[in-house]
């Protein structure tokens, strides 16, 4: 026992030492001081004109500044290809702006997560799957906020965004992210494949319904017995939404339809709307026209091969989406019509930049310089991409060059700021950037818009929440679990978990905030 | 005193050979060790790890305040009871089995073969699994099964199997390590010592009882130690890929870090996770240190310190 | 007696071809599937013989990357000088713990069993190494954090010099006037060739089939070891697969992209350099220098 002590005692020692020595490390933990942090939210810029500028960007001793950019890609990054993207972009915004840019790009939530955690000094960044989303970043303290800077330096951004598209990034009225000007809005139904349309002499502008679906399905599975009728969007049961409810993102709690100006909140697993369809869903299961398994696939490209149709997001210029994915041609049916939904796409400055009126100058920029955007979303011209003809609209593969496989520039359009400006690839339709311009601003918008439900007071009660609806939620979405049997269980597990509790708290939240509006 | 210094320092080589190793674990893993703080404070970037508010014990409550905690702790534990107890004794089998056979050529096939599941990762190992279980296409329902004339069964639907396919994957992935592992200890063994138990008219059961199983306790008790350490974690693919994440199979294949996750997954909470994990070592400390408490009294020579 | 010694053997032969078999099954099945058109596998599912021959999933990977071979000669250094680095940290530091008459032995092995259990987690860790060492973008970085001591190993290696290296021969040799050194260089380590082959291979795969550190602190292709380079293919693909779907527009078409039998493409061309040079250090698992021959 003796002995147990004096080593128990030693071992604290060492940990004394250890903290002490972590004392003058933590220095280096804390990269959002005060001194460097000041110039974010409580600068008054003093003035705005061009040399003022221009002083901020040469830095102290009269170097460029350059910025760093965190982007958001799905494919492999090639460093050399990024590399001389940004290089090509700083061509511009040095004239522009007197800064070069550092680019980075990146798909995995660790790595942001990591990149936010450590305070690395990222001057713009992608939000677009980092865990947790807006909340988590504003929680955390990663992203600093930008009514004034937008003021002052995102003329650009104002002039082209409806202030209700950033409603959704403001928390507790203060803004920390901007969406990007891409589809904020979506409608849903489903995806069906032409060529077995055609084949079985179905015509597609008489699918207007749930019922009128069911029969196709039917006529599917009698006709082509080799198809399944009805495939998961992607593996383990991926399912784009179709019942249009407002999420809170908190183990359940949403507005049940964002059509109707109702502001209950309610718990989603015990609504009508998803009792029907979990109903649906389970008589198309029993009819053999869902593919069996499909909770369970591992496989991403099931409409590809051996599906007829899946759930798909619907908005405008889908269809090439669905050709360039799948290589098939697709009939959208529409059964939800249009409403706005920030997926949560976007960007933030984070808290440890330590130019943030550059890098909204630079955002900004991004916004409204077209060459800018094209060079960040399509690449380099000539070596990604070159124009179709003397109209300098279309764009084009350089001769020669093969856009397949990821030997090139690729990227994510909607994950730029600004893709509308861009130029649009060959085979799309010239028009889109206007038609889903339109579509936007007709979609239906949620009477909760602008309403972040902050979860910290029940966390515990979202973690058993999570949990539960893991347990049921695709089981019954995909029919394979009897809704009359499991749905009453279900609710019983989520009420002993606190979904109650969570709804109250997000009632109280919420009427706040509407009564502050 | 002036003594006890000289009898330390004849041994400075020893302490000199200590240095590099210990220098290491302190860079390594002491010092961002004392991140573990943040389980007990409510985390922002502006304070720090270090310097956030303190909330005590609040990070916590989610493992507790749930109706699950009892099921994912009792999963956890006995899952892991089963994958020690059974994995020792297979892997000193085999180990023990491999060390008889004579043929040098199958010998090392042999070896290199076992090793092969070790090396395939977890999600692909996931996806071999749904080669054989999946209710479309996989080898059981389509092939196995109908030979003997048995309905196809639902795998991903039916918990009350999973509690062995997740013991049959764990062995099948584990024992050709834990085997090389025993098998580098017998190797070690004094042949002389086989010698002479054959001289004394010993048979070849008699050899692995009282030559072989005795020589191998310590590595035994050992890797027992460590293993209960770990005995409130999991293998996240295991019980989270292997399973697709069914519903359904949720009551036999949810453990605490499952839990965790998909408790966790869309809120990015830093200080509840590293909760988690300080919860589980120590547990898993308090575990270890008594269970080598009595290791101790009973052998010291194989205790882990 | 001669008989029943057969018997013995016919019988160890059923039990490990037994279990080879169940090893080797999957892996066929896994060889198998990354030669078949992907297509066809959604289609039939998995088999032991593709039921539609295709090499799409190693052309995708080899168009995809022309560091492919550049990865593995990274994957080699690393896996080289880690192990050997690693081994020697390993010994040095578990020889004096099987020490019995080491004052202060129980403490070291305590402090270092303590890092089995307890970790900070990433973040901290992250922190340390990006800014206090700054191993971002440099071999460092695949050879350091986390992979060049394990507790484990370091236990392993102590209770084999425990249990199979009598303290008489230590004690015999000290008598001899043979320094601590001369005594593990000469004596200790020469009897514990079967541990360090183990050690070895152990530390080997870990170096080999390691890509986190490689993820978390590299973002130059050119320090890719092959591990992270096949990590980072897989990881894009899936991820580009699915935003294609997700409704993302993207300006390549990913519908004649392979994706679950690059997978599998991936893990055979991992696995495969494993398994050519694993017979090699086979004969180190043989029995070191008889104690006796020590002794005398």
């Amino acid at each position: 026992m003796k002995q147990t002590m004096k080593r128990l005692s030693a071992l604290l020692l060492v940990a004394a030492l250890l903290a002490l020595t972590l004392g003058a490390c933590g220095g280096n933990d804390k990269p959002a001081s005060s001194g460097t942090n000041s110039g974010g939210n409580s600068s008054t810029p003093v003035s705005n004109t061009g040399d003022d500028n221009n002083s901020e960007s040469k830095g102290n001793d009269g170097e460029i500044v350059t910025l760093k950019v965190w982007g958001f890609t799905n494919a492999a990054p090639n460093a050399d290809q990024i590399n001389a993207v940004a290089e090509a972009a700083s061509e511009i915004t040095r004239k522009e702006l007197g800064v070069e840019i550092e680019m980075t790009r990146n798909f995995d939530p660790e790595k942001m997560n990591l990149a936010m955690a450590s305070g690395e000094a990222w001057d713009l960044f992608n939000i677009h799957s980092f865990p947790g989303g807006i909340q988590a970043l504003v929680t955390n303290g990663y992203a600093s906020p930008l009514d004034d800077l937008l003021a002052e330096y995102g003329q650009g951004i104002l002039e082209r965004q409806p202030e209700a598209v950033r409603a959704g990034s403001t928390i507790d009225g203060v803004l920390y992210a901007i969406p990007n000007n891409a589809d904020s809005a979506r409608a849903a139904g489903f995806a069906m494949n032409k060529a077995v349309l055609d084949e079985l002499g179905i015509d597609p502008a008489g699918i207007k319904t749930w019922d009128d679906v069911h029969d196709v399905l039917v006529k599917v599975k009698e006709g082509r017995s080799d198809l399944y009728p009805l495939v998961p969007s992607w593996s383990n049961g991926g399912m784009q939404e179709v019942i249009p409810y407002h999420n809170f993102g908190a183990g359940g709690a949403v507005l049940e339809d964002v059509f109707t100006d109702s502001t209950e909140v309610v718990n989603l697993y015990a609504t009508d709307a998803y009792r029907e369809f979990c109903e649906r869903m389970y008589q198309w299961n029993k009819e053999g026209l869902i593919m069996p398994d499909s909770t369970t696939t591992t496989d991403n490209m099931l409409m590809q091969t051996v599906g007829f149709a899946d759930y798909e997001n619907i908005k405008p210029g889908k269809e090439i989406e669905i050709k360039k994915a799948w290589g098939i041609d697709a009939v959208l049916v529409e059964l939800t019509p249009p409403y706005m939904q920030n997926a949560g796409g976007g960007w933030c400055i984070p808290e440890s930049s330590q130019h943030k009126e550059l890098a909204m100058q630079l955002w900004n920029l991004m916004w409204t310089n077209e060459e800018l955007s094209n060079i960040l979303i399509n690449g380099v011209e000539g070596t990604h991409w070159e124009w179709k003809d003397e109209n300098k609209d279309i764009i084009v593969a350089p001769e020669g060059i093969d856009t397949t496989g990821s030997s090139g520039y690729e990227s994510l359009d909607w994950a730029w700021p600004n893709c509308r400006i861009t130029a649009v690839w060959d085979g799309g339709d010239p028009e889109q950037w206007d038609k889903l311009q339109e579509f936007c601003d007709n979609a239906r918008i949620s009477p909760a818009n602008g309403f972040v439900f902050n979860t910290t007071s029940v966390m515990n009660e979202v973690t058993a929440c999570n949990n539960v609806v893991t347990k049921y939620n695709v089981g019954l979405r995909w029919g394979e679990l009897n809704p009359d049997e499991t749905i009453p269980t279900f609710i019983a597990e989520l009420e002993a978990s606190g979904i109650n509790t969570i709804i109250e708290e997000c009632q109280t939240q919420l009427d706040a905030y509407l009564a502050s509006k | 005193m002036a003594k006890k210094i000289k009898k330390v320092a004849r041994f400075w080589p020893l302490y000199l050979m200590l240095l590099p190793g210990t220098i290491y674990l302190i860079i390594n893993n002491y010092i961002p060790m004392t991140g573990i703080v943040v389980a007990f404070k409510q985390y922002n970037l502006r304070d720090g790890l270090y310097f956030s508010p303190n909330i005590g014990l609040k990070n916590f409550e989610f493992l507790f305040r749930t109706n699950d905690a009892w099921l994912i702790t009792r999963n956890t534990i006995l899952y892991n009871l089963v994958f020690i107890v059974l994995g020792a004794v297979l892997a000193i089998t085999v180990a023990i089995i491999l060390n008889e056979i004579r043929i040098k050529a199958a010998k090392q096939a042999y070896q290199t073969v076992i090793l092969i599941p070790h090396l395939i990762s977890m999600v692909v190992v996931s996806y071999l699994a749904f080669a054989f279980l999946s209710d479309g296409n996989g080898f059981l329902n389509k092939t196995v099964l109908p030979m003997f004339g048995i309905d196809p069964i639902s795998w991903y639907n039916a918990p009350q199997y999973w509690p062995f396919i997740l013991v049959l994957i764990n062995i099948w992935k584990g024992i050709g390590y834990s085997c090389i592992l025993y098998y580098a200890t017998i190797c070690g063994i004094d042949h002389s010592l086989y010698e002479a138990a054959v001289v004394d008219g010993a048979n070849r059961w008699q050899q692995v009882w009282n030559i072989t199983l005795p020589c191998l306790k310590s590595t035994i008790i050992i890797l027992t130690l460590m293993n209960l350490g770990n005995i409130f974690r999991s293998d996240f693919g295991l019980f989270y890929q292997v399973p697709m994440n069914s519903g359904p199979l949720q009551n036999v294949t949810s453990t605490i870090d499952t839990y965790v996750y998909r408790g966790l997954m869309q809120t990015n909470n830093i200080g509840m996770s590293s909760a988690a994990g300080v919860y589980q070592s120590v547990v898993g400390f308090i575990l270890v240190i008594s269970a080598n408490l009595v290791v101790r009294k009973v052998d010291e020579s194989s205790a882990l310190f | 007696m001669v008989e029943k010694k057969h018997g013995f053997q016919i019988f160890a032969h059923v039990i490990m071809i037994f279990i080879a078999f169940c090893s080797v099954a999957p892996f066929i099945l896994l060889l198998s599937s990354s030669f078949t058109d992907d297509a066809a596998l959604s289609v039939y599912g998995y088999s032991f013989f593709p039921p539609k021959f295709s090499t799409d999933a190693y052309d995708y990977l080899f168009t995809s990357s022309s560091a492919i071979f550049n990865a593995y000669g990274i994957s080699a250094i690393v896996t080289v000088c880690g192990t050997i680095c690693n081994l020697t940290l390993t010994t040095l530091y578990a020889y004096p713990l099987s020490r019995k008459d080491l004052p202060g032995r129980y403490f070291f092995a305590f402090f270092l069993f303590f890092t089995m259990l307890f970790s900070g987690g990433l973040v901290p860790s992250y922190i340390m190494w990006t800014q206090t060492f700054h191993i971002r973008n440099t071999l460092f970085a695949l050879l350091i954090p986390n992979l060049l001591m394990s507790a484990f190993n370091v236990i392993m290696m102590r209770t084999y010099f425990t249990s199979n290296i009598p303290d008489a021969v230590i004690e015999a040799a000290r008598i001899d006037g043979a320094g601590e050194f001369r005594i593990l260089v000469g004596i200790v380590l020469p009897m514990a060739t079967p541990i360090l082959a183990t050690l070895c291979l152990l530390v080997g795969l870990a170096y080999w089939n390691d890509w986190q550190n490689g993820l978390y602190y590299l973002t130059d292709n050119k320090l890719f070891s092959i591990q992270v380079l096949l990590q980072n293919i897989q990881r894009s693909l899936d991820a580009l697969k699915q935003s294609a779907q997700a409704g993302g527009s993207v300006n390549v078409s990913t519908a004649d992209l392979p994706s679950n039998s690059v997978r599998m493409a991936i893990t055979v061309m991992g696995v495969l350099p494993i398994m050519i040079i694993y017979p090699f250090l086979q004969r180190f698992f043989v029995k070191g220098i008889a104690i006796g021959a020590v002794k005398g």
